[in-house]
């Protein structure tokens, strides 16, 4: 009898803390392979005129923001993104958003209704976003001068996060882990 | 014959498959696509999901497709992309094989456990066999058998006793090998075989049934004379008192009786904010406030909070921040910094007056703390419109030794508001606004918003005011956000506040105030209050418009 | 006023249950039947006010009674009144008092039932009962709370998700959980067992009907959510291996080798450890899906919120597993069971063989279903687990069944000699390989549809000849009508004809699968007006759009003229609805339905409605009908399993009653 129960508990026990090893983890988030690789390259078309690739930025911290008018946390980190270009766009990064899945009209009144001075660009057909293996709204992915990728954040971002984040791509730290806030789902 | 009309119908529905008018390229995007993972509709693959991005990321199968890539170069691309989350069936390598092979390693050490057993079994039944026995006992095997009325119906078989029930199966048994016989099932060899072995057994299954209704009526002889006691009855007799047992009980009930009680005057406490619930917001709040799922049991967890609450601040993640501040003041009641982070977070989701509480808190018990004294102008300056008061709290901060760019931050603050209370701005509105009657730029719609009569007894209500003007019935031509209004509240409606790129203010608009308590822009939601102008249209250049808030959506 | 009524009668509820576990150990320490009946009691306690608690949760929901908070997350004062009383179990705190609520109606059937009967097992029957009762109560009370109120009382509620607002709303949920909760009756009663040792089969034959009605709600839930998947969700399939689907299917596969290997219990003796081992495995899994839905520890569209509940459910699932599966193992001991199995080609073979490939199937779902928890665990990658990994698996493995089914039900007893194995699988197997060539030769090459389909010809071609058979035999014995003798064997052998008919209606869920997994065509495009598309028989043209406002939504149609082989068969108009809550569209797919083939348009997308272009994707999947069709079969031959035909005879077999010597007593 002692072998049997030993020999069901070897089994049962593993599994149950298997289940338990699943609440610290979080199911639906996806890591993202891109960290510390190459930023993807992209030529769009800006909501003004003209085009903005990303290889001509290089020599630039590119703070890159995928955003649509319809998603909420993206309304929530508007202002905190316009200040923290308006601080930082004579220190060598240009603020770049990128506009996925979303009419043209909404992200223009998106972007007045919050007064965004960055230049931001459409992606209609939803290439950019999935070079970059976006899943989340809104993201955000910091590159640096040398064109790679030093941090991605899911969600929301507040000014503290930007800064530092920013500072460490300035000095060309990759960043340890993504960062996590408040996010939707993509249509 | 029913198998062939099935037959028959499956032909007819496959044959309207027909001559490809379907692409290869299609069918390899669809079978690369069925093999990708939907990163929007979780679970359904990009083939299947009617998602925006499902549809991206098929038109970018198809074109890598036709650029000439192979299914593996395409679907490596996507893993460069997402990961190994992005496949639907994880590749075959690695720890995955496991999984691949773990079913059929399963399946196949089943039944051969399965067969090994079944060998041992068959093998050891061999050599047991009953011994023939007596044939008057098979007479009656036999003659009994042959007059069973047919099966016994489930409830009383499940009735019967053990050893009955055994002799009722097996003269079942023979029932039916008897009715196979008929039916052509069996040979006659394996009849016989069959027969004798069942018959065997269901004269020694006779012999059991009756020695065990011998033991039972001697059980019963025995009882009636007293000498076994009847099962299941207790003694009938004085009761010994059990004063122990009936205290335990008692006092059970009356522990469970006060549990009833408290919880039943929890439960029906309404609740006062979303994230309060019944059992307290820490262990077992059901709001969305929630909990986090990770459990921690390490010490110092008031500085953890503390450092986890700015980190939740700092990302954005206001609830989650809330939380953490709750929990530090669930341990320190009137910690400076949780109060004074908490007022902020207040202040800006619109709670004012909780906002000012919470901060006035935070310098009653530190009247030095910086960013006490931070947030208390702060929440002054933005949600109350207090300037006087505002200047006063910044100027006591720069007394404290500060940071250089934080020093500069007050200071600029400090001057704005300083400016701010020079132009006249009212720090207490007047009860009764004053239209300003005075020529107004002609460019612009001067007003007020005032809570209607009804609305009024309430109070001051949170959340974001938005004047709208429309031209006609069509989309907003200009709307103004105001922030924690104190009503009534003035605005002043401009070219700033144009809503379609290159448009006029100017003509004649319909004025509509909605007072939002999500604080987003948006059609009204329930709990939402909104008024329309006086004397709607109104020109622009009109100074002096009054709007009334009155229904309550 | 409502709340207190119902979160009181939780409470008493609750109290009732923690008195029904305690009487069944007072009544086996003193033997005392006042415990016995205070057992009884408790559970007609709990059934009386877990049933205040849900009507009046219920009638909270159908006044729209705002000041409830799950009222007010769950209708708005426009919801018709179904959906407000769907809403009943729309929600994470509704869904377990429904679960609650079910459970302490079966334990009181079953303590009415059993009240004179089985006096020994019945009061730890309650006992397990009255825990799994606490359980839930517990949860429901002091975890999440439906009757939670709020202070600021709002004006409308917020509503159902609007995908919820479906009339299968109003089946799939109840049906299911009446299958979860059912087998809780067969598994009481196989603690009981465990715990009194009484360990003969009392349990297996007392439970038969209840696990028998606790399979077929699970087998109806399951195929109502395919259904619903099918034609409401819109994106052209039935079973997307979602986890929560993978959980409510999985204690379906134990139940059903249960079913089976009962009977090898009940002529044999034998399998006594397995039966119950299965059995337990049958109701620990109900536990982990409601776990799994409710923890979010893996993603699904089906999930509830998560929240703390998680965690309670773990516990339970815990102490079940390990408190069940304890006992077993220290009173497997004193299991005997008879060696009675003679030979391996014999049908206890083949139902065991048959047990064997289920639990294997349930291993490789559960397997799939939790090793993306797995990789991440130990090889700190995160993986997807999806339905190439389970069609795949399960395929060969369900195959393997369908050939047990055709070979089980045929095959003789204990021994099937050559001659025996002759005379009952020739003809069938000859059927089913001309069946197949037949199929080969118009066109099914594919190795697994052409082998899905021949087995499931075997199948069916086996019931058709044993029944034939057994007609003739009975006609010749008795020479009865053949209609008649038919209806007399079915009515003396009812378990048989039953699972035969349940058989033929699982082939044609098989055929239907096997055929629209295998042939479905699919083409999508984007067409201006005028523009058409072709996709299989059938050609699609693009007519137009129109978008109408309804009273919850915008409602954006695409007409599309069908025809078939050239000749119009008519308009087809998929919808997109936006909600204004709702980020993205819930489409409404078209299907035109016949027996052979569907014809399945979606609307995916479109350039304004004045651009007039819209993107469509059409799917032809044949034979999906015979799925449904197939369920309606299982119903009827469950019905035929379970309904009261024979007369109650009275005892067994009267010796006495030899002087009658009816002809017809050794007929079937």
């Amino acid at each position: 009898m002692w072998r049997r129960l030993v020999l069901f508990v070897v089994v049962a026990v593993p599994f149950l803390s298997l289940l338990g090893y699943g609440f610290t983890r979080d199911a639906k988030e996806i890591p993202s392979p891109l960290i510390a690789r190459a930023a993807p390259p992209f030529t769009l078309p800006r909501f003004d005129d003209g085009a903005i690739a990303l290889e001509s930025q290089r020599g630039k911290v590119v703070f890159l923001n995928f955003w649509a008018s319809w998603c909420v946390p993206c309304r929530a980190e508007a202002p905190a993104l316009e200040r923290a270009w308006l601080g930082y766009r004579d220190r060598g990064v240009v603020f770049v958003g990128v506009n996925i899945q979303d009419k043209d009209e909404d992200a223009r009144a998106f972007l007045r209704e919050f007064r965004i001075t960055y230049p931001n660009v459409r992606d209609d057909a939803g290439k950019a976003a999935i070079d970059y293996g976006v899943w989340g709204i809104p993201e955000t992915f910091i590159i640096d001068r040398d064109g790679r990728i030093t941090y991605k954040h899911v969600g929301a971002l507040g000014r503290a996060t930007i800064t530092a984040k920013i500072e460490e791509a300035l000095r060309g730290v990759v960043s340890a882990s993504e960062g996590r806030g408040e996010y939707g789902a993509t249509r | 014959m029913l198998a062939l009309v099935l037959v028959a119908l499956v032909i007819s529905a496959l044959a309207g498959s027909p001559a490809e008018s379907q692409t290869p390229l299609d069918d390899r995007v669809r079978e690369i696509a069925a093999g990708l993972r939907c990163p929007v509709c979780q679970n359904l693959s990009v083939a299947d999901s009617p998602s925006e991005m499902a549809q991206q990321m098929r038109a970018v199968v198809r074109e890598r497709l036709e650029a000439g890539q192979s299914r593996q170069e395409v679907e490596a691309y996507f893993l460069s992309k997402y990961g190994d989350w992005i496949l639907l069936a994880p590749r075959r390598r690695g720890f995955n094989l496991v999984l691949w092979i773990g079913p059929f390693a399963g399946a196949a050490l089943g039944l051969l456990v399965a067969a090994y057993f079944v060998r041992r079994w068959a093998g050891r039944r061999a050599a047991v066999r009953p011994g023939a026995p007596d044939p008057a006992l098979l007479e009656r095997v036999r003659s009994e058998a042959a007059a069973d009325a047919g099966p016994v119906p489930p409830e009383v078989f499940a009735s019967l006793p053990p050893l009955e029930r055994e002799r009722a199966r097996l003269y079942e048994a023979l029932r039916e090998l008897a009715f196979d016989r008929r039916a052509g099932k069996l040979s006659s060899e394996d009849y016989e075989a069959m027969r004798a072995d069942y018959e065997a057994r269901a004269a020694q299954a006779l012999l059991d049934v009756e020695a065990g209704q011998a033991r039972e009526r001697a059980g019963d002889r025995r009882r009636a004379r007293g000498e076994e006691p009847a099962t299941g009855t207790a003694p009938v007799g004085a009761r010994r008192p059990r004063p122990l047992r009936t205290a335990l009980a008692g006092g059970f009930v009356l522990a469970f009786g006060v549990a009833i009680g408290v919880f039943l005057t929890q439960a029906i406490r309404p609740r006062a904010s979303s994230m309060d619930s019944m059992t307290g917001d820490f262990l077992t709040g059901t709001g969305p406030g929630g909990v986090s799922p990770t459990l921690s049991f390490q010490g110092n967890a008031l500085e953890r909070d503390l450092e986890e609450g700015r980190a939740a601040f700092d990302r954005g993640d206001f609830r989650m921040a809330a939380d953490h501040f709750k929990r530090v003041l669930a341990v320190e009641a009137d910690h400076p910094l949780a109060l004074s982070s908490l007022a902020l977070i207040l202040a800006r989701g619109g709670h004012a007056e909780a906002a000012q509480q919470a901060v006035e808190r935070a310098l009653a018990r530190a009247p030095d703390h910086s960013f006490a004294l931070w947030v208390n102008g702060l929440v002054l300056y933005e949600a109350r419109r207090d300037y006087a008061g505002a200047i006063r709290a910044w100027e006591a901060l720069l007394e404290q030794p500060l940071a250089p760019e934080d020093a500069r931050t007050v200071t600029e603050m400090l001057a704005d508001a300083r400016r701010r209370l020079d132009s006249g701005a009212m720090a207490a509105a007047p009860s009764v606004p004053v239209p300003v009657r005075s020529a107004g730029d002609s460019r612009r719609v001067v007003g007020a918003v005032v809570l209607g009569d009804s609305l009024r007894a309430a109070g001051s209500p949170a959340g974001t005011l938005f004047v709208i003007a429309r031209r006609g019935g069509g989309p907003p031509l200009a709307v103004k956000r105001i922030v924690s209004p104190q009503f009534p509240v003035q605005f002043s409606l401009g070219p700033e506040d144009v809503m379609v790129q290159g448009g006029e203010f100017r003509g004649e608009v319909t004025l509509l105030a909605r007072l939002k308590r999500d604080g987003r822009a948006g059609p009204a939601s329930p709990g939402d209050l909104e008024g329309v102008a006086e004397r709607n249209p109104v020109p622009v250049g009109t100074t002096g418009v009054r709007i009334t808030l009155e229904t309550v959506r | 006023m409502t709340s207190t009524i119902g979160y009181g009668s939780l409470l008493l509820a609750t109290l009732l249950a923690v008195a029904g576990m305690i009487a069944p150990i007072l009544w086996r320490r003193t033997g005392r039947n006042a415990f016995f009946a205070s057992a009884l009691a408790a559970i007609v306690g709990q059934f009386a006010f877990v049933t205040v608690a849900g009507l009046t949760l219920v009638y909270a929901l159908v006044t729209t009674d705002f000041s409830i908070r799950y009222v007010a997350m769950n209708t708005t004062r426009a919801t018709p009144i179904y959906y407000r009383v769907t809403g009943l179990w729309g929600a994470l705190e509704g869904s377990l008092l429904l679960w609650e609520w079910i459970l302490v109606i079966f334990a009181a059937l079953v303590a009415w039932q059993y009240r004179h009967r089985e006096r020994e097992l019945l009061p730890w029957v309650l006992f397990v009962f009255s825990g799994v009762s606490v359980f839930f109560l517990a949860v429901t009370a002091f975890a999440s709370n439906p009757f939670e109120t709020l202070a600021a009382v709002p004006a409308d509620g917020r509503g159902l998700n609007p995908l919820l607002e479906d009339t299968n709303m109003l089946t799939h949920p109840p049906l299911l959980y009446t299958g979860f909760v059912g087998l809780t009756v067969p598994y009481a009663f196989a603690m009981a067992a465990l715990i009194t040792g009484k360990l003969d089969d009392g349990w297996v034959v007392a439970t038969r009907k209840w696990t028998l009605t606790a399979w077929f709600f699970l087998s109806m839930g399951n195929l109502v959510g395919a259904w619903w998947s099918y034609h409401v969700l819109g994106w052209g399939g039935y079973w997307a291996w979602d986890p929560v689907e993978n959980a409510a299917f999985m204690p379906w596969l134990p139940a059903t080798a249960f079913l089976h290997s009962i009977q090898i219990q009940e002529r044999r003796g034998m399998l006594k450890t397995w039966n119950l081992a299965l059995i337990m495995l049958a109701f620990a899994l109900t536990i982990f899906g409601t776990f799994l839905t409710r923890s979010g520890i893996i993603s699904s569209i089906h999930a509830f919120s998560s929240g703390p509940v998680g965690l309670f459910f773990l516990g339970f699932l815990a102490l079940v597993v390990l408190g069940s599966g304890g006992l077993l193992v220290w009173r497997a001991g004193r299991l005997r069971d008879r060696i009675e199995l003679d030979s391996m080609v014999s049908r206890e073979s083949a139902f065991l063989f048959g047990n064997v490939v289920l639990v294997s199937a349930l291993f490789a779902i559960l397997f799939g279903t939790v090793f993306p928890l797995l990789s991440e665990a130990v090889a700190g990658v995160k993986v997807s687990v999806g339905a190439p990994y389970f069609n795949g698996v399960t395929a060969p493995l369900f195959l393997a069944l369908v050939f047990l089914m055709g070979v089980g039900p045929l095959i003789a007893w204990r021994r099937a000699s050559w001659d025996n194995l002759r005379r009952n699988f020739l003809w069938p197997a000859a059927v089913a390989l001309a069946a197949g060539a037949a199929l080969a030769a118009a066109g099914v090459r594919d190795g697994y549809p052409l082998l899905a389909l021949t087995l499931c010809v075997l199948v069916v071609a086996g019931i058709v000849f044993d029944t034939a058979r057994a007609v003739r035999a009975r006609r010749g014995l008795a020479g009865e009508g053949a209609w008649r003798a038919l209806a007399t064997i079915t009515r003396r052998n009812q378990r048989r004809y039953g699972g035969f008919v349940v058989h033929l209606g699982f082939v044609l869920i098989v055929m239907g699968l096997a055929v629209s997994m295998s042939y479905s065509i699919e083409r999508e495009a984007t067409l201006d007006r005028g523009e058409s598309l072709d996709v299989g028989r059938y050609r699609l043209t693009f007519e137009g759009l129109t978008a109408t406002q309804q009273p919850t939504h915008v409602r954006v149609e695409g007409l599309f003229r069908a025809a078939r082989d050239g000749r119009d068969v008519g308009v087809l108009n998929p919808a997109l609805k936006y909600f204004p809550a709702q980020q993205s569209p819930i489409g409404r797919a078209v299907m035109r339905i016949s027996l052979t083939e569907d014809l399945y348009v979606i609307l995916s997308g479109f350039s304004n409605v004045e651009q007039r272009q819209a993107t469509l994707k059409t799917l032809v999947r044949p034979m999906v009908v015979w799925i449904w069709l197939g369920g309606g079969v299982l119903t009827l031959g469950t019905l035929l399993t379970v309904w009261p035909l024979t007369r109650r005879a009275g005892a067994v077999v009267p010796a006495a009653a030899v002087a009658g010597g009816r002809m017809e007593a050794t007929g079937g």
